[in-house]
C-alpha cells in the first residue's frame, strides 16, 4: 500500500533482523505460490506487519523453508509462513488491486495489469466480502472528498484508517477484533497523513490534490501523526502477543517515523 | 466473583507479560482445533477471554456490568431514546461498530451530554481518537461537572503523551533494550470507564 509500516533496522538486533527478513520473504513466498508474479510484485512492508502480528497473535504452526528467488538468485534464503501469512498475502492483493484501480484513474496507466487481476479479485471478494466493502466504500469516499478538493485530512485519514482497520480484522468472532480493528486504523490514518506530508510540495508545485493546509508546519503534523501512531500503539499493547513483540515494537515506536525525519531534514 | 488471575494460574500480580504467555498457552489447549467442538472447552475459554479482559484492561466482571447496565433506565428515567440502552448493551458486549450505529440512529436534537461521552468512548475503541475527542469536549461541555467524562478526556491526551515520551526513549536505546512490558503498563493509561 504505502510500505511506511516497515522497521528501523538500524534498531534491530542481528537475530530480529534474521526473523524479520524470514517474514518479508515468506510473505513474498505465499504470494507467488498463490498469485504468482503479480503477487510478489504487489509486496510491501505494511502487510509484513500484519502477518507478523496475526502469526503472533492466532499461534499457529510456523513452517520454515529455504530458496532461491527472483530477487536473490543466487543464495538461498530462510523463509517462514503460517496460516497467516496466506491471509496477508490476499489481503495485499486487494490493496494491490484498489492502488492500481487508483493509478488508471489518476494516470491512466495499468489496464493491462488490470486484466490480468480481474479473476482473482472476483474471488477475493467472494472470500472476504467484509473486507472487500470496506475497501470500496471508504475509497469511494476518499474519492468523493477528493474531488471536493477537501482539506479535512483528518476525516480522509479516518477513511484509510476504517479499511485498514477491517484489514486486520482476520476473523470477526475474534475476542481481539477490536483491539486489531483500532490498530489497523491507527495505522491506516498514521499512513494516510504521513504520505500527504511527504507529497506535499509535490502536490503543490503539479497542482494534485492534497489535504494538508498549505501553510501547516511541522509540529502540527507531529501531533496529528502522534495521536494515530498512539491509537495504534495503546491496542497493540493490549494484544497477548509473545513472539516477534520487539520488533513489532520498533516497527509502531521507530520504523514508522523514518520517512518523517528523512523528509523532515530535506 | 473468581480472581481472573487463578484463572490462567498465576499468583495475583503477575507481569502483562506473563499474562499474556498463560492467556496463549491456554487459549491453544482449548482451541476447537485440538480440544474439539465441546461446550466445556467453550466454557473454559470465555472464562480465561473474561479474565484476560479484566487483567488487561481493568475491566469489571462481565456480569456485574450487566448487572448495572439493567439498572440504567430507572437511574436515567424514561425520556431518554430506548437505543441509548442498546448502545450500553453493545459496548458492553464490545462491539463498538453497532454501538456507534444504534447511537447515530438517535436524531440529533435528541443527543444529550451522555449521548456524545457513549460515541467518544465507543470512537475511541474504533480507533476515531479525532472524533473521539470532539465528542468528549462536547460531552463536557454539557455537562461541565461530570467527571467521568475529565478523566476520560485526560486518557485519551495521556495516551499521546505516553506515546511520546516512549518513542522518544527507544530511538536512544540500543537493541531489545527498553521493550520491558513492566515500562509500558505504566505508561499507558487505559480505558476503564463503567457506564452508569
Amino acid at each position: 500500500m504505502f510500505g511506511y509500516v516497515a522497521a528501523d533496522i538500524k534498531g534491530l538486533s542481528k537475530e530480529e533482523r534474521a526473523i524479520y527478513k524470514a517474514h518479508y520473504c515468506g510473505l513474498c513466498h505465499a504470494l507467488k505460490e498463490r498469485y504468482g508474479s503479480i503477487g510478489t510484485s504487489s509486496l510491501s512492508y505494511d502487510m509484513v506487519f500484519l502477518e507478523m502480528l496475526l502469526s503472533d497473535l492466532n499461534d499457529r504452526d510456523e513452517t520454515e523453508g529455504s530458496e532461491r528467488c527472483a530477487v536473490h538468485p543466487v543464495k538461498e534464503h530462510r523463509y517462514i509462513v503460517t496460516d497467516s501469512t496466506y491471509y496477508a498475502a490476499d489481503m495485499q492483493m486487494l490493496l494491490g488491486y484498489y492502488s492500481l484501480l487508483d493509478n488508471i484513474h489518476d494516470e491512466g496507466k495499468g489496464e493491462r495489469e488490470e486484466e490480468k487481476y480481474r479473476a482473482i479479485i472476483t474471488e477475493l471478494t467472494r472470500r472476504y466480502p467484509r473486507q472487500a466493502e470496506a475497501l470500496k466504500e471508504n475509497l469511494r469516499l476518499i474519492s468523493i472528498k477528493e474531488e471536493e478538493r477537501s482539506k479535512d485530512a483528518e476525516a480522509l485519514a479516518l477513511l484509510t484508517g476504517n479499511f485498514l482497520g477491517e484489514i486486520f480484522v482476520d476473523d470477526d468472532g475474534s475476542f481481539f477484533r477490536d483491539d486489531l480493528r483500532t490498530l489497523g486504523c491507527g495505522l491506516g490514518r498514521f499512513v494516510y497523513l504521513l504520505d500527504a506530508w511527504c507529497d506535499r510540495k509535490k502536490d503543490r508545485k503539479k497542482g494534485t490534490f492534497n489535504p494538508l493546509a498549505e501553510d501547516i508546519g511541522r509540529s502540527d503534523m507531529k501531533d496529528m501523526l502522534i495521536d494515530a501512531a498512539a491509537t495504534a500503539s495503546s491496542a497493540f499493547e493490549r494484544l497477548p502477543l509473545d513472539q516477534h513483540v520487539s520488533i513489532m515494537r520498533n516497527i509502531l515506536y521507530s520504523g514508522i517515523w523514518i520517512r518523517f525525519e528523512v523528509k523532515d531534514k530535506e | 466473583m473468581t480472581d481472573p488471575y487463578s484463572v490462567l494460574g498465576l499468583s495475583p500480580g503477575a507481569s502483562d507479560e506473563e499474562v499474556k504467555k498463560a492467556y496463549k498457552r491456554l487459549a491453544k489447549k482449548y482451541h476447537p482445533d485440538i480440544a474439539g467442538n465441546s461446550e466445556e472447552a467453550a466454557h473454559r475459554m470465555q472464562e480465561i477471554n473474561a479474565a484476560y479482559d479484566q487483567i488487561i484492561n481493568h475491566r469489571s466482571d462481565w456480569q456485574y456490568q450487566q448487572q448495572r447496565s439493567s439498572s440504567y433506565s430507572s437511574a436515567y428515567g424514561s425520556d431518554e431514546p430506548i437505543e441509548m440502552q442498546a448502545a450500553v448493551n453493545y459496548i458492553n458486549a464490545r462491539r463498538f461498530m453497532e454501538a456507534l450505529n444504534t447511537l447515530y440512529s438517535i436524531p440529533e436534537g435528541k443527543r444529550s451530554g451522555r449521548w456524545y461521552f457513549l460515541s467518544a468512548y465507543a470512537k475511541a475503541h474504533t480507533g476515531d481518537t479525532v472524533g473521539a475527542g470532539r465528542d468528549i469536549d462536547e460531552a463536557i461541555r454539557r455537562e461541565p461537572g461530570n467527571m467521568s467524562y475529565h478523566a476520560f478526556r485526560d486518557n485519551l491526551t495521556g495516551r499521546r503523551t505516553a506515546y511520546s515520551g516512549y518513542t522518544q526513549n527507544y530511538s536512544a536505546n540500543t537493541p531489545g533494550g527498553i521493550c520491558s512490558s513492566l515500562c509500558l503498563s505504566l505508561l499507558f493509561f487505559r480505558f476503564c470507564f463503567c457506564f452508569i
